[in-house]
């Protein structure tokens, strides 16, 4: 009697079990995909015929001149419901992603064959996403803009093999990040405008080891940002480059790019005017010795700023990255562009919607960042403020990063040589010639 | 037709009783989430994919490549030394917690809640404040060492081995309280009359540490040991938010590769062969610690 009852505890258990999993399954197969922060839909419209989904990040809103600015759910909103009342044939789902997980899910969904139908991407992923085959080309749809309109190195950035794979919306660049009440201090009234006499001189002034305070911040994790720091920009302005011109080998063992790199290192090792244990700082490290008034000078983006509003006393400037003589300035061009999932089911109303948010009153009001179009900055008085005025200066310096099938691997390979220079593993020399044959070995393959 | 329904009954019944029918949930979970991944990574880790083709069988080129890299290797050196270091470090940690707190001492309940803490915090949470307390130079420990004993700023995160001794440790607190509680629950079930007896014949609180404690808490020892042996190996979370597998590779552990020859290089069919490395040293653990296990056990049975 007790086995046959406690048999029954069992199945039934188990059926709870299974009901248990029904009713999980069905509510997982009603729901939407995973989502990490839920915008509330649009307005409804009368007739809903194909939902498209769009990815995008998630970051803070803010307001400048009187407008919010930054991919906030607010303004997701406001842009949908404008889209929807345009064409109501067409529904969007939006999920907002932090940026910290952004990468991990489009790659793991991408790989899955599935994914957003739009998603926004930035510049440093783009040649592993278009030659990964994530992205769909834009060929077919491409006429419908104004082309002219955009900047240049921001269309080249999304373009792989003579064609079009996102439309750009923002340019993000480096900007110098200085501490001016630091410098006053020391005696200048501007930042340096050239490496390597007058950043060495700057930093030297700026550098009280005692009290732990230090002239420039230089980054060496090995992480992808490290592209964008010093180092990088001032192998540009010094004549260098990443890859030949026609995209054939390495040329970072050039002298004008060891040149660069050893000045880059030795502000580090030789003159001491960085703080040390660089190998474990990147860019928000620094940012928060820049806010502790710890460091002088460091390259950062325009969007540094909402952090340093948290500290109102802290008197930052921006300028353009130093260069040399012959070019003024160089900078890794970063920013965003909006893409189509190769894989999406509806080519046409993506497009629609990719059209839309490209619009320059969209553009104009989307970041902190630059606009890609021209045009968009007739719209609010965009750069009335200065960060944006001398974002959109440093702009015209940038360079986007080789768009190549195999920028992916390389991009490890310079972190890591970069690094150990930096470290005092290998001569900023040594470091040269390996990254060169490395890439070279893989632009063999 | 009653007698084909009462077949039918009996042979409904008989796969009630069946034993097959009570693993039916356990075995599709088990086939869904560990069978399928399994299968399908060491399926693509004998192929590469091409943009626009898809997978394409390539034999054991994948494992060549893997072999012949030097940060493969070097990459197992380091995961070797990062769980070897951090087992021997929290299995010690861990037996004397669970010594200390099974004393009769006042709020000892209290202790062992607080004792177990690390067990509980999130890894990510964990490695953030590791990382403001080690910062070089704005760092709490930093600037303790520094007032109270002129020590010059401490490279915990930005020297090689500084960074990997930062690793063990910070591992060995996460993972020691499991060991405390599992060999606490071991000592409590020490039977007082052995001690009683030792007592009787003269021994000393070492000869009863040595003869009466240590026997009686092999097994649960040897599961902390096995349990502890492949967290370390296949762990990701807490060593990748401290240090990213940097400064110059020197915590590059083998799961922290796998996930950089994935996401970074998009080299997926490599990452899988990687994976599947792992997976073999684990397995070939897990069958030597079993068969072990299944020895002792007889040996104590004898």
């Amino acid at each position: 009697m007790s086995q046959s009852k406690g048999r029954r505890e069992y199945l039934k258990s188990i059926g709870a079990f299974a009901a248990g999993l029904a009713i999980g399954g069905l509510a997982g197969w009603f729901s939407k995909p995973q989502e990490i922060v839920e915008v509330s839909k649009p307005e409804t419209p009368t007739i809903v015929k194909k939902k498209i989904t769009w990815w995008t990040v998630v970051n803070e809103g803010k307001i400048v001149s009187g407008q919010l600015v930054g991919n906030s759910p607010d303004f997701e909103n406001a842009v949908i419901n404008e889209f929807t009342k345009q064409y109501p044939e067409i529904e969007v789902e939006v999920t907002m992603i932090p940026w910290g997980e952004l990468f991990t899910k489009y790659v793991t969904a991408f790989e899955a064959g599935t994914g957003p139908d739009v998603f926004f991407i930035p510049t440093t992923w783009a040649p592993q996403f278009i030659y990964s085959g994530y992205c769909k080309s834009l060929e077919d749809f491409k006429n419908e803009l104004d082309l002219n309109d955009f900047l240049p190195s921001a269309l080249s950035a999304f373009s792989a093999e003579g064609q079009l794979y996102g439309i750009p919306l923002r340019v993000d660049t480096r900007l110098l990040n200085y501490n001016k009440r630091l410098l006053r201090e020391a005696g200048y009234d501007r930042a340096p405008a050239y490496w390597p006499d007058e950043v060495l001189e700057w930093s030297k002034a700026l550098t009280k080891e005692e009290i732990g305070q230090y002239g420039i911040g230089i980054v060496g994790k090995a992480t992808d940002s490290l592209l964008y720091e010093f180092w990088l920009c001032w192998v540009f302005t010094n004549g260098g480059a990443i890859l030949s011109k026609d995209n054939k080998e390495c040329v970072l063992n050039s002298p004008e790019a060891i040149e660069a790199l050893e000045f880059y290192c030795d502000l580090l090792n030789k003159y001491k005017v960085a703080p040390p244990g660089a190998l474990d700082y990147d860019k928000t490290a620094l940012r928060t010795m820049f806010i502790a008034e710890k460091i002088g000078m460091f390259s950062d983006g325009k969007f540094a700023i909402v952090d340093y509003a948290k500290k109102p006393d802290l008197e930052y400037g921006l300028d353009l990255i130093p260069g040399t003589k012959k070019i003024r300035s160089a900078v890794v061009l970063g920013g965003w562009a909006v893409a189509m999932n190769s894989n999406t089911r509806y080519p046409e109303e993506a497009w629609k919607f990719m059209k839309f948010v490209s619009e320059p009153r969209w553009m104009a009001t989307w970041s902190l960042s630059v606009p890609a179009r021209y045009s968009a900055a007739s719209y609010a008085g965009y750069f009335d403020d200065f960060p944006s005025k001398i974002t959109f200066e440093q702009s015209k310096y940038a360079k986007p990063l080789p768009m190549h099938p195999k920028t992916g691997k390389m991009i490890p390979v310079i972190v890591q040589g970069v690094s150990e220079a930096v470290g005092g593993k290998r001569s900023p020399s040594e470091a040269m010639e390996w990254i060169t044959s490395e890439i070279n070995e893989l632009l063999k393959e | 037709m009653n007698i084909a329904i009462l077949w039918g009954l009996r042979q409904i019944h008989k796969i009630v009783n069946s034993i097959f029918l009570y693993l039916i949930p356990t075995l599709a979970l088990m086939l869904l989430l560990v069978a399928y991944p399994v299968f399908y990574e060491l399926y693509i880790s004998f192929t590469q994919r091409y943009l626009g083709v898809g997978y394409i069988y390539v034999g054991l080129k994948n494992y060549f490549s893997l072999f012949s890299s030097n940060l493969f290797w070097h990459s197992l050196r380091i995961t070797a030394t990062y769980a070897v270091g951090s087992v021997s470090l929290s299995f010690v940690w861990g037996l004397v917690l669970a010594l200390l707190v099974n004393e009769r001492v006042k709020a000892r309940t209290l202790f062992r809640a607080i004792l177990l803490l690390p067990w509980v915090i999130p890894p990510v949470a964990a490695a953030l404040t590791f990382r403001w307390l080690l910062h070089e130079r704005l760092g709490l420990v930093n600037y303790i060492l520094m007032t109270l004993f002129g020590v010059p700023p401490v490279p915990w995160l930005s020297n090689e081995t500084f960074a990997m001794i930062t690793g063990i440790v910070a591992n060995s607190w996460k993972i020691a309280p499991f060991g405390m509680v599992m060999i606490l629950g071991a000592l409590q079930s020490i039977p007082q009359e052995l001690y009683e007896a030792a007592e009787v014949d003269g021994a000393t609180s070492i000869h009863k540490f040595w003869y009466v404690t240590l026997p009686g808490c092999r097994g649960a020892m040897l599961t902390v040991l096995l349990m502890e042996i492949i967290w370390s190996f296949c762990s990701f979370t807490l060593l990748f938010a401290l240090t990213e597998g940097g400064p110059l590779n020197a915590t590059l552990i083998l799961p922290i590769y796998i996930y950089r020859l994935s996401f970074q290089e998009f080299d997926f069919c490599l990452a899988a062969a990687a994976s599947t490395v792992l997976l073999m040293i684990m397995s070939l653990w897990t069958a030597l610690y079993l068969k072990y296990k299944e020895e002792s056990t007889e040996h104590i049975g004898r």
